[in-house]
């Protein structure tokens, strides 16, 4: 979306972002809310507000990385405002139904169990352990990008990770049921 | 390669996407990749909920939800209004028909229209006649919708000395009369 482009052209960028990286802001807010209503709502605000600064933008790094950059900032405004950290429990997770309804029950099951474990080793994660291995997974961004998002030396962002990633082996694999 | 290069080359290894079957592994690259998979196997058996189609839209300030909400209350407020005046209206006890209004006496010279009178119908069985009690119960709920408003109106009027005071005053501060 840089400022020589036509609205046509904007237009079909946004669409572009919508299409390959949508999923992933998706993903990346709903792992941190916990709650699909606001993960969408939030998504939007997202992409709103890379249109809105479209003129602004320019071509360095990856879109993606962008656009889980105000993700990230969205969330932690959002934590901050609401004094604490979102982080809501099993039961408000469980609030993922859509394609629950309409799959078999044994994929329900199989989706419940999963939700469960998920929402044990995040829980288990400091919340920047989380944001770190988050924006990893879902936006595949570099470390240092991902130290560039977050706001924090490289070091920082390494140590985090290798400490979550510690804290989750001994999560879902040592202690594994 | 000092500690932190090591240390970053290990966390990539750790969290590829994808490796070479015989990519050789230290054991602590090992250890934090078994977690790392862990993590994203987790991640994948959740994603179905995220099949739905996501639709997104440039302009998206107006759809906000907190917005949404508040119109959604105001039109249920003017809603409940308007039932509950008209509740009022038909069970109030009757009081003889609807107002009857003079017809405007025609002014002198005009010239007066009237259009042909269609012969006038008896209305059928379970059909409503155009001068049902409906339509007077209709009217007298109107009007209690009007007073209702000219009493919510008056209310504003107490405070109306005070809103004048405090403005002589403020024009008293700007005049430095005081």
């Amino acid at each position: 979306m840089t400022s020589g482009n036509t609205h046509a052209d904007d237009y079909q960028r946004f669409a572009d972002w919508g299409r390959d990286h949508g999923q992933a802001v998706r993903g990346y807010l709903l792992a941190m809310v916990r709650r699909t209503n606001l993960a969408d709502d939030l998504t939007q605000e997202v992409f709103s507000r890379a249109w809105q600064a479209r003129r602004r933008y320019r071509e360095q790094g990856s879109p993606r990385s962008y656009l889980l950059r105000i993700a990230d900032r969205l969330v932690i405004d959002r934590s901050r405002k609401a004094g604490r950290e979102v982080n809501l429990d099993e039961d408000t997770w469980r609030q993922i139904e859509p394609a629950g309804r309409t799959a078999e029950p044994i994929d329900n099951l199989v989706q419940a169990e999963a939700i469960g474990q998920l929402t044990a080793a995040l829980d288990r994660l400091s919340p920047a352990q989380r944001r770190v291995l988050l924006l990893r997974y879902y936006g595949q961004l570099s470390f240092a990008e991902i130290a560039e998002v977050v706001g924090c030396p490289i070091s920082t962002a390494l140590s985090h990770s290798r400490r979550g990633l510690q804290t989750l082996r001994k999560t879902l694999v040592e202690d594994a049921p | 390669m000092n500690d932190q290069s090591r240390l970053q080359r290990r966390l990539e290894q750790a969290t590829a996407e994808a490796l070479p079957a015989d990519a050789p592994l230290d054991a602590e690259t090992a250890s934090l990749r078994e977690g790392w998979l862990a993590l994203g196997q987790l991640l994948k058996a959740v994603e179905p909920a995220l099949e739905k189609p996501l639709v997104l839209s440039p302009a998206t300030r107006e759809a906000r939800p907190g917005r949404l909400a508040i119109r959604w209350a105001a039109a249920l407020a003017a809603s409940l209004l308007i039932v509950a005046s008209l509740a009022f209206g038909l069970l109030r006890p009757k009081q003889g028909g609807a107002i009857a209004e003079k017809p405007a006496e025609p002014a002198a010279g005009a010239v007066q229209t009237t259009a042909p009178s269609p012969t006038p119908m008896a209305p059928e069985k379970g059909q409503l006649a155009w001068d049902d009690p409906l339509d007077e119960e209709l009217a007298l709920a109107g009007q209690h919708v009007i007073r209702l408003q000219q009493d919510w109106c008056a209310l504003e009027d107490p405070f109306d000395p005070v809103y004048d005071g405090l403005e002589e005053v403020g024009q008293d501060i700007e005049g430095n009369t005081l």
